[in-house]
């Protein structure tokens, strides 16, 4: 009895302490601590309370967005036991690879070569860039005008034209999620260019003329000084790239609605559909908890990599 | 200076926290004014585009203004939309009254995004006076959560330029209108080799592919679901439903009567009829309304008549628009919601105000150049208004009868609704499987069907048993 009082009263110690250690802060500069709190505020409200609202309604059975019965896990049972949740889940893996084949590597050529023109540099990259700043609906429909599979569909005329057989484009599910990441790759890589450009500046070009006087050409030099220097960078846009096509919903959405049977759709479409198609708050809050973890994971991968690399340099 | 500068600093921000509370409080839709004035929203407003419907709907405000000066009108351009409805209703941002289609009723009320407003339902003689085939969708429970105003069921339409080029127009000018499916097929590729264009149109994307898919299906003797013993069963993995994917599977192997993109919602079919690209297609009002207003298609170019009939007859889906009312709107709000439908003419009562109102909305209709054609599904029970109405439609008629015989009608024309329980997820299902069908000539109907059906049954109804 006594011990437990005496543990009672340590913990009021060191709560009372951990408390007047905050109240001393706060006071000591307490106009700054006041300029944070509208910020502080506006965090909690839209970023923090949001996310904690969807893990409490994802244990809950909702009637339009108001939380009814508790229901434990039911709602994560019934959406993974969902006849296309598995195929969604495949489907959205698959646009993380293809996410990392068209927006991770054409990006750090592009970046060089780039980096290695004396002409039009400027031009050039103002070129790259452009289509980033069209918005992502807008790309989709243009490609998907782009992607008319009837023989006067504008790449289907030059296919023809070229003596190729005319495609389905999106029609068809073999292809489908490649061309959609194709269509965002090419919207996006203007954005990671332009990073790897700015990495590329902080080149040590006493390297590059140590490496041509031991006798390296272009393709040595950049093999052995350039990507060494951008590797770090590469490892964290790989990973921003990949964690961003798991986000995928603008271009599907608008270029095929999900289809041809299900073959585009993805995990955020899955958490619309359940949201505003079937009003199933609860279960689109249990997919988007499923997404966040998954998400969460390849998040710490990224810290632990940006980390590394910031180290690194 | 420093407590100066400290005291300014509290000021900016409790302003800004201020600022940031206001900007979260939710619009207050609930206005009761202190001169004893009722303010009540309302969506689905004709744009600033729309001349003739927003002077014939700024009509029904000075009339409103005449008959009821306590009443005001706060008005919204935005109609129903699938990404914004359910943040709007969960936020408290409906309006008062706001307009849904037939199809979204259920989930809506189920959601508990519509006020219970029998108590007027019965004062105003809306239980009584509409076709209760249409007002049972708007009832659980013996209470009444809606208003329905327009009623269409889904026909025919034709692109007339399409039909002429491939000979499908008869001696007196009136398009050969295929009565039965068999017909429609023969037809629909006797244009497509004539012309190179689709004969036939029906959408794919999304859930409307399954929606489209139920008038062939029905034809073909389908019902999707069951109740045996209390418990629901999905039923469309019959021989029916498998011959009636099979049937639209050939509309596209067998005999390449559809648009090449195999994607495709009713967005692309009216750019593409417009566009003399398809001959045929499903139609409802907007369907018609579109390649007019939007993509300046001549109305005469345009002509319409029954769907066709299948094996076990022939089915149409009906359709139309509602008014709901949000759940936050006080009683005083909804009878003044019952008193501006009134002005409007959205009431089953007939009297010289209601027949003017729908005098200037048939007249802005023919001035905006749209087809005026006849309410195809009563609404309303009373034999005075059918009538009256009936007269009103022959008076402000614009569409050429010769391209519109029998006008969506026909003596053997069953008029269905949509499937009882999940009807969405059974629309998307269905969307899916017709996909399917077209992507892969390889494709198993009855395979693909009793897949779906079991997926339908596992995913939806099971969780109802």
């Amino acid at each position: 009895m006594k011990q437990e009082i005496a543990v009672n009263t340590n913990s009021k110690i060191k709560s009372s302490g951990i408390c007047s250690k905050i109240i001393k802060t706060v006071k000591k500069d307490w106009a700054g601590w006041l300029m944070l709190a509208p910020c502080v505020l506006a965090f909690l409200i839209f970023s923090w309370q949001p996310i904690v609202t969807t893990i409490i309604t994802s244990f809950y059975e909702t009637t339009g967005f108001e939380v009814g019965k508790f229901v434990g896990l039911d709602n994560y049972i019934s959406v993974v036991t969902d006849s296309h949740f598995i195929t969604t889940v495949v489907n959205t893996f698959e646009y993380a690879l293809w996410s990392f084949i068209f927006g991770c590597i054409p990006p750090i050529i592009i970046a060089v070569f780039l980096n290695e023109i004396t002409f039009m540099k400027g031009y050039l990259r103002a070129a790259v860039y452009m289509p980033n700043m069209i918005p992502g609906v807008a790309i989709a429909l243009m490609w998907t005008i782009m992607f008319d599979p009837s023989e006067g569909g504008l790449l289907n005329m030059l296919l023809g034209a070229l003596g190729f057989e005319t495609s389905m484009w999106l029609n068809d599910p073999d292809k489908v999620i490649e061309l959609i990441v194709l269509t965002m790759a090419w919207r996006g890589i203007g954005s990671t260019v332009i990073i790897y450009i700015a990495n590329l500046q902080g080149v040590n070009h006493d390297l590059y003329e140590a490496a041509t006087l031991d006798g390296a050409g272009i393709f040595k030099r950049i093999r052995h000084v350039t990507l060494p220097h951008m590797s770090g960078l590469i490892k964290v846009m790989m990973l921003l790239n990949i964690i961003n096509s798991f986000k995928i919903y603008d271009e599907p959405i608008s270029m095929t609605g999900g289809g041809p049977s299900y073959a585009s759709q993805t995990l955020t479409m899955l958490i619309q559909d359940y949201a505003f198609t079937y009003f199933r708050a609860d279960k689109a809050a249990a997919v988007g908890v499923l997404l966040a973890l998954l998400l969460g994971v390849f998040s710490i991968v990224y810290f632990k990599y940006n980390m590394s690399s910031e180290e690194g340099e | 200076m420093k407590t100066m500068k400290k005291l300014l600093c509290l000021v900016a921000c409790i302003a800004i926290i201020a600022g940031v509370f206001a900007g979260c409080a939710q619009k207050n839709q609930n206005e009761g004014n202190a001169d004893g004035k009722i303010t009540i929203s309302v969506n689905n407003w004709p744009k600033d585009t729309e001349k003739e419907k927003l002077a014939t709907f700024n009509g029904y405000v000075e009339k409103l203004k005449e008959q009821h000066p306590n009443i005001e009108l706060k008005t919204y351009t935005s109609g129903y939309s699938v990404e914004s409805f359910f943040t709007d209703a969960a936020s408290g941002q409906l309006t008062n009254l706001y307009y849904a289609p037939y199809t979204e009723a259920k989930k809506i009320i189920d959601a508990g995004f519509a006020k219970d407003i029998t108590k007027w339902i019965k004062e105003y003689g809306y239980d009584t006076g509409v076709n209760p085939g249409i007002m049972k969708i708007l009832v659980r429970d013996d209470k009444y959560y809606g208003v329905p105003f327009s009623s269409y069921n889904q026909g025919l339409m034709f692109n007339m330029n399409l039909l002429e080029a491939a000979g499908y127009v008869n001696e007196d000018g009136s398009p050969v209108v295929p009565d039965t499916y068999d017909e429609l097929t023969e037809m629909a590729k006797a244009i497509k080799d004539k012309t190179g264009k689709a004969g036939f149109f029906m959408s794919t994307k999304g859930t409307e592919g399954g929606w489209q898919f139920m008038n062939l299906a029905w034809s073909f003797g389908v019902t999707f679901m069951e109740q045996v013993d209390g418990k629901w069963q999905a039923k469309f993995d019959s021989d029916e439903a498998v011959a009636a994917m099979q049937y639209f599977k050939d509309w596209k192997w067998k005999y390449d009567i559809l648009p090449v993109n195999n994607l495709v919602n009713r967005d692309d079919m009216k750019k593409m009829f417009a566009a003399d690209e398809v001959a045929m297609a499903y139609y409802t009002k907007d369907m018609v309304e579109q390649p007019i207003l939007n993509y300046g298609m001549n109305k005469d170019d345009i002509g319409g008549g029954v769907i066709p009939a299948g094996p076990a007859g022939r089915y149409s889906q009906m359709g139309g628009g509602l008014w709901l009312v949000s759940p936050e709107t006080t009683d005083e709000q909804v009878d003044a919601i019952f008193k501006w439908l009134e002005v409007k003419g959205d009431t089953p009562k007939f009297n010289d105000s209601v027949k003017a109102s729908l005098e200037q909305s048939l007249s802005s209709e023919k001035e905006s150049g749209l087809l005026v054609l006849p309410q195809p599904v009563p609404l309303w029970v009373s034999e005075e208004r059918a009538e009256s109405e009936k007269a009103l439609y022959e008076q402000y008629k614009n569409y050429n009868p010769i391209l519109w015989p029998m006008l969506n009608s026909s003596e053997d024309l069953i008029l269905k609704e949509e499937p009882p329980m999940y009807a969405q997820e059974l629309y998307a299902a269905l969307s899916a499987v017709m996909q399917r069908m077209l992507t892969d000539e390889n494709a198993d109907p009855r395979a693909e069907m009793e897949k779906a059906n079991a997926a339908f049954q596992k995913d939806y109804l099971d969780k109802l048993n």
